[in-house]
């Protein structure tokens, strides 16, 4: 077994290896064609001009770039963090003026540097103040901030230039050469320019600094409830891009021994266009400087070549800007290379399969009149580059039924789906309407066929009304064909919401709406439609229990009315609350298809898994110990009010209640992540207040939020990564990241929960929701926490993880850990739980001790608020 | 956390009001302040030169708005006015006709907007970038259009446009800067570009499901907005009588500002064209007053950068959070 163990130990880290050589083999690939593109262009002027292939070109084009470059340094870290800095320029220009000024001032180069370094350090802390504290947009901060600079500098300046006295150091910097060896010589700026990227690169991969700066950009939320001072980090990073200026402006002052009122003009666009060519995501998180500065030389060479040539010196800016373009539409992860690629993965395909073609009718052609009563799909596959995600899978759906569709996490549920809605193309198999095939090629032709599906994530407008998104897509249009006519979408709209029962206005908006009423409008708009199938991608996931009753109403009313429904759940109590028949999918793959009736809950589980699970709430209870966390009269003003209980060692405390009870609200404040207005939080005995989530970890309190893609994972950060997040502070010296420490602390884990993927360096949001909430309660256990807070912890996971994950729980609680466990479904709290606390509407209503009491009756009256007195303990 | 922002937003009424006019707030703050420094600020004259000075700015905001409001960026709409106005300059120099001047000018715009709007949901290249080559592009443009000279206008529609005013005060200007805010309000409220361009912003993944064809759309927004950068290159130029290379240099930013001011939302989805229209008032309203109160020219992009962060974070601390 221990032999088992280290063999997969081994194997897992040679693909770690290999997965990070396969990531650095694609960014490799990126720079080669860059500095391919490069020589090209070298070759290209060398020709067209004598002089190009010298030393002195060589030298001259190192000085134009140097300032720009290394102000690109610090707009790369920016947008690293998904921000911008418009000010660059201005600020460029001001740091030289107030240089200029101090230097003639006090006749000491010395002061002119500070000056500048100063300056520019000051005027980005002040950016990135405004931008982490203040809220506003980094793109407005810094355009206000680039008024803010000319205003200044150009007060100081008057606006005109500033020579400098006693400036051999400015020139030294900006003009001189070192000689290397008898014949060559390289500019001063040359080494100032390398010095800067390397120390850089440095910071940005080595030390944990830069592990923020990455994390930051990548999810501001998850970055937040790991424990990282996201203003900070973001204040560090602007004033990190303002001393980039500051050293660039000494270098810009040297080179014309005076500083210049419009000095770095455009400065801000060019150091983007270096980082954008260089392959830095702009919506942060992504990239590295090496394309930074690959970028910085590719437009200096082209701009110093063109200048050589005789052409006019405004063609500079349209090539630019085409190269640009070029640059970004070549990326490799970009659109065309991606369609080239499931281009030749479909080719492939159907080179192997012996494709059947079937004449398919246009789904122009599908006549709404005619009374259609089934749909079915057959031999369905779909592939997703090479990977084979549906294989020949069948589904039959008919009217008047609401049929159910079951499967784990990634057994292509939701690809078969999305095949029907016409979102995806399916690679081979037929879709007919009472043995008419029909293709479907558009989300337009699914509807034309009578098809609406309700996605998971809710697929609404928040800014528009309720009726504007009940017609979205099909607004009637008034006589004068050219206005919306507003007054009939309402009136129909309102008929509509009428006709279900539903007191909902339809001038509202949907965002002022409840998450329960916007599911409701939702399905009024896919009835709307007169669909005659209505697809339900796990319509309760999100909502409350009397909200879902009110849907499972809706969904009968609309059986009545024939509808055909499909239903998508991992609840298993709903399926057998409303569903006629069963079809369950695993790996791809149809494993069966039967009515309800006869069947059980463990047959469907089964049919899912393919084994048994058994009883998967194991859990072993026993007396309780020392209290570890103890709430006392815990209030945030209009959220929740006079919140109590107490959390003991191994013991684990279910808290149930509706969305919106206040429950996550109350879990944030004590991990220190919301502000509480008044109350005491007591943890081990001694009375604390976490100011910040640091504060709560490092006192081993650990806290898995509600919302895995929001908040807890960096969607586009290795397993790795994501993993050590929280641990930063204990897995560096003096600042520089320990990667053996790192693997050994994390590697346990995989084994230990068996998480699937395909090395430790894999980005996170390729896993499935199961092994991302894994990773994530690794990253979590990994401190050691006395007291872990999981909220929804198997929230949108199937069912094999679900029972790993309450394993870990069970553990957990062995160790005598105090688990806090916020949980939507009934099943799992009274499965998990030793205690039971209940919430409605920011109180807390009830607390159940004993075994007995605890029912699903009794908790579903304290969270509807419809018990007598509440039976909290104080 | 979007719980508690719910509860605390149901929980007044009066809030929800304070939080959708805090911009007219900043307006009314920003000139009672003026009013008491410097009494001439509030007079029917004074408004006119405002609405006067700030129509080519506003008109382009308004365009500016449409593109943020689908979740975009427009950097091409600065160096855009001055590309048709030399366009339209050197049409009118050829010609001597002051219809095709205004014909190239807006066609020029609308042109720029197709480019955009086809490289952005073709090349599948995300409008930041996509503009921001553009922009690059057009400067080059419009030098090899017009070689740097300078071309005067001398023409009655021109002067028209560009100087008169009707009812003896109002500018022809102005009323065209309100006409394109008007036409922006019943667009975004009353046409299916409007409720797409929104829908986009807000939810690209629903309108996709709604079965919107996204990419039309998008191009129709970009074709709005390049058809206002036409529009207000005509303003630029019968203002100065002279066609230049150089106007326009701080128009996009003033735009951007006035939009972003107005309470569109710079993450998309959020926008009204009152809003920008207000935005437009304040920024214009900034140079004028600083004008009026003798700031020196150079202190004025101070005074002007801090008054955009006080106005921005006024919204911010009133209204939600972005």
């Amino acid at each position: 077994m221990i032999r088992f163990i280290t063999a997969r130990k081994g194997k897992l880290l040679m693909a770690h290896k290999k997965n990070n050589k396969n990531k650095m083999d694609e960014k490799l690939t990126r720079y080669l064609v860059l500095l391919a593109i490069l020589a090209v262009v070298c070759v290209f002027l060398s020709a067209v001009t004598d002089t190009f292939l010298s030393l002195q070109t060589v030298q001259n084009v190192i000085r134009q770039i140097s300032v720009q470059s290394i102000v690109a340094i610090g707009m790369t870290v920016l947008i690293l963090t998904g921000g911008i800095d418009l000010s660059v320029g201005t600020n460029l220009m001001l740091c030289g003026v107030i240089g200029a000024v101090a230097v003639n001032a006090t006749g000491s180069a010395a002061f002119g540097f500070l000056a500048c370094i100063g300056t520019g350090t000051l005027i980005g802390a002040a950016n990135g103040l405004m931008v982490g504290y203040s809220g506003i947009s980094p793109f407005m901060v810094t355009l206000a901030m680039q008024y803010a600079c000319k205003g200044i500098g150009w007060t100081i300046s008057n606006a005109t230039r500033i020579m400098v006295n006693d400036n051999e150091a400015f020139i030294w910097l900006g003009q001189e050469n070192i000689r290397i060896g008898e014949q060559f010589a390289l500019p001063v700026a040359f080494f100032a320019i390398l010095l800067a990227y390397l120390l850089s690169s440095v910071m940005l991969n080595r030390t944990i600094f830069g592990k923020k700066v990455y994390a930051v950009g990548g999810s501001r939320a998850a970055s937040e409830a790991s424990g990282i001072n996201v203003k900070l980090t973001l204040l560090l990073c602007y004033a990190f891009a303002g001393l980039c200026v500051g050293i660039a402006a000494i270098i810009s002052v040297g080179r014309t021994v005076s500083s210049q009122p419009l000095a770095g003009n455009g400065m801000e666009f060019d150091a983007i266009t270096a980082a954008v060519i260089g392959g830095i995501a702009l919506n942060g998180g992504m990239g590295s400087l090496a394309g930074t500065l690959i970028g910085s030389v590719m437009v200096g060479v082209i701009s110093f070549g063109l200048g050589q040539m005789d052409i006019s010196p405004y063609v500079q800016y349209v090539v630019k800007g085409a190269i640009i373009l070029a640059a970004v539409a070549a990326d490799a992860d970009g659109y065309i290379m991606q369609s080239v690629r499931n281009r030749i993965s479909v080719k492939n395909q159907m080179g192997n399969t012996a494709a059947v073609n079937i004449e398919e009718k246009s789904a122009s052609d599908f006549s709404r009149s005619e009374p259609h009563s089934e749909l079915k799909m057959e031999g369905i596959c779909k592939a997703f580059s090479g990977v084979q995600v549906l294989k020949n899978v069948s589904f039959t759906i008919k009217r008047g039924k609401v049929h159910a569709l079951a499967g784990e996490n990634g057994a292509g549920k939701s690809t078969l789906i999305k095949i029907l809605s016409g979102t995806y193309s399916k690679d081979l198999g037929t879709i007919s309407v009472d043995g008419i095939p029909y293709g479907i090629k558009s989300v337009r032709d699914a509807q034309q066929i009578g098809i609406s599906v309700i996605y998971q994530e809710m697929s609404q407008v928040g800014e528009l009304t309720v009726a504007q998104n009940i017609y979205l897509g099909k607004e009637f249009i008034s006589n004068n064909h050219i206005t919306v006519d507003r007054k009939k979408i309402n009136e129909f709209a309102d008929q509509y919401l009428k006709k279900l029962g539903l007191e909902i206005d339809v001038n509202k908006k949907i965002k002022d709406l409840t998450v329960g009423q916007q599911q409701m409008v939702e399905i009024v708009k896919a009835y709307a439609s007169e669909s005659w199938i209505i697809v339900m991608d796990e319509p309760t996931s999100a909502i409350t229990d009397s909200d879902k009753e009110r849907l499972f109403e809706l969904v009968d009313e609309l059986k009545r009315q024939n509808v055909a429904i499909v239903y998508i759940t991992h609840r298993m109590a709903e399926i057998f609350q409303i569903a006629d028949e069963i079809t369950v999918l695993r790996d791809g793959e149809h494993v069966k298809t039967t009515s309800l009736e006869g069947v059980s809950e463990s047959d469907i589980v089964r049919w899912m898994v393919g084994r048994d699970l058994g009883n998967i709430f194991k859990r072993s209870k026993r007396a309780a110990k020392d209290v570890i966390l103890e709430v006392r009269h815990l209030t945030r003003k209009g959220v929740f009010e006079d919140v109590n209980f107490k959390v003991h060692a191994g013991e684990v405390v279910g808290v149930s209640g509706l969305i919106g009870a206040g429950r996550t609200e109350v879990m944030r404040c004590v991990f220190g992540l919301d502000k509480y207005d008044s109350g005491e939080i007591l943890f081990m005995g001694k009375r604390v207040s976490f100011k910040c989530p640091m504060d709560a970890i490092r006192q081993g309190v650990s806290y898995v939020p509600e919302d895995r893609r929001r908040e807890s994972i960096i969607p586009r950060m290795s397993v790795l990564d994501n993993m050590s997040l929280a641990s930063l502070p204990w897995l560096n010296r003096h600042g520089f990241v320990q990667n053996k420490k790192v693997t050994d602390t994390y590697m346990p884990y995989v084994g230990r929960f068996a998480i699937k993927m395909s090395s430790l360096a894999q980005h996170i949001t390729f896993l499935s929701g199961g092994n991302q909430q894994k990773a994530i309660l690794a990253k979590w256990l990994s401190r050691n926490p006395r007291l872990i807070i999981l909220d929804e912890p198997t929230r949108g996971i199937d069912v094999a993880a679900k029972a790993d994950i309450y394993q870990v729980i069970d553990d957990l609680a062995k160790e005598n850990c105090a688990v806090i466990m916020v949980s939507s479904e009934m099943a799992e709290i009274l499965g998990i739980s030793d205690t039971i606390m209940v919430m409605h509407e920011g109180r807390q209503t009830g607390w159940l001790e004993n075994t007995a009491e605890m029912t699903q009756e009794k908790i579903m009256s304290f969270a509807a608020g419809t018990f007598p007195k509440s039976a909290s303990e104080n | 956390m979007m719980n508690v922002l719910r509860t605390v937003r149901n929980d007044s009424k009066g809030g929800e009001r304070l939080k959708n006019n805090s911009i007219l707030i900043v307006l009314i703050l920003f000139i009672a302040v003026m009013q008491i420094l410097q009494p001439k600020f509030l007079t029917p004259a004074n408004i006119c030169s405002v609405l006067f000075s700030t129509s080519s700015a506003g008109i382009v905001a308004v365009g500016a708005m449409f593109v943020l409001i689908s979740g975009g960026l427009d950097f091409t709409s600065g160096y855009g006015t001055a590309l048709c106005g030399v366009v339209g300059g050197v049409l009118y120099q050829a010609t001597g006709n002051a219809s095709l001047l205004l014909a190239g000018c807006v066609l020029c715009g609308i042109l720029i907007g197709i480019v955009n709007g086809l490289i952005i949901t073709k090349m599948k290249i995300q409008p930041f970038i996509a503009t921001l080559a553009m922009m690059l592009a057009i400067q080059g443009f419009i030098y090899l259009v017009c070689e740097g000279q300078i071309i005067f206008l001398d023409d009655p529609v021109t002067e028209f446009i560009g100087k008169a005013t009707v009812f003896g005060i109002i500018p022809v200007q102005a009323v065209f800067f309100i006409a394109v805010v008007l036409l922006g309000h019943f667009i975004l409220n009353c046409t299916k570009l409007g409720t797409y361009t929104y829908a986009i912003g807000g939810n690209e993944e629903a309108a996709r499901c709604a079965g919107i064809p996204i990419d039309r759309y998008k191009v129709y927004i970009f074709v709005f907005a390049g058809l206002c950068t036409g529009i207000a290159s005509v303003m630029m130029v019968t203002q100065l009588s002279l066609v230049t290379p150089s106007i326009g240099t701080t128009t996009l930013m003033d735009a951007i500002s006035a939009a972003v001011i107005g309470g569109t939302s710079t993450a998309g989805g959020k926008g009204t064209a009152f809003g920008t229209f207000i935005g437009a008032l304040i920024i214009g309203m900034i140079s004028n007053a600083l004008v009026l109160l003798l700031v020196p020219t150079n202190a004025q992009y101070l005074v002007k950068g801090l008054i955009i962060i006080f106005a921005l974070y006024f919204n911010r601390l009133v209204g939600a959070r972005e």
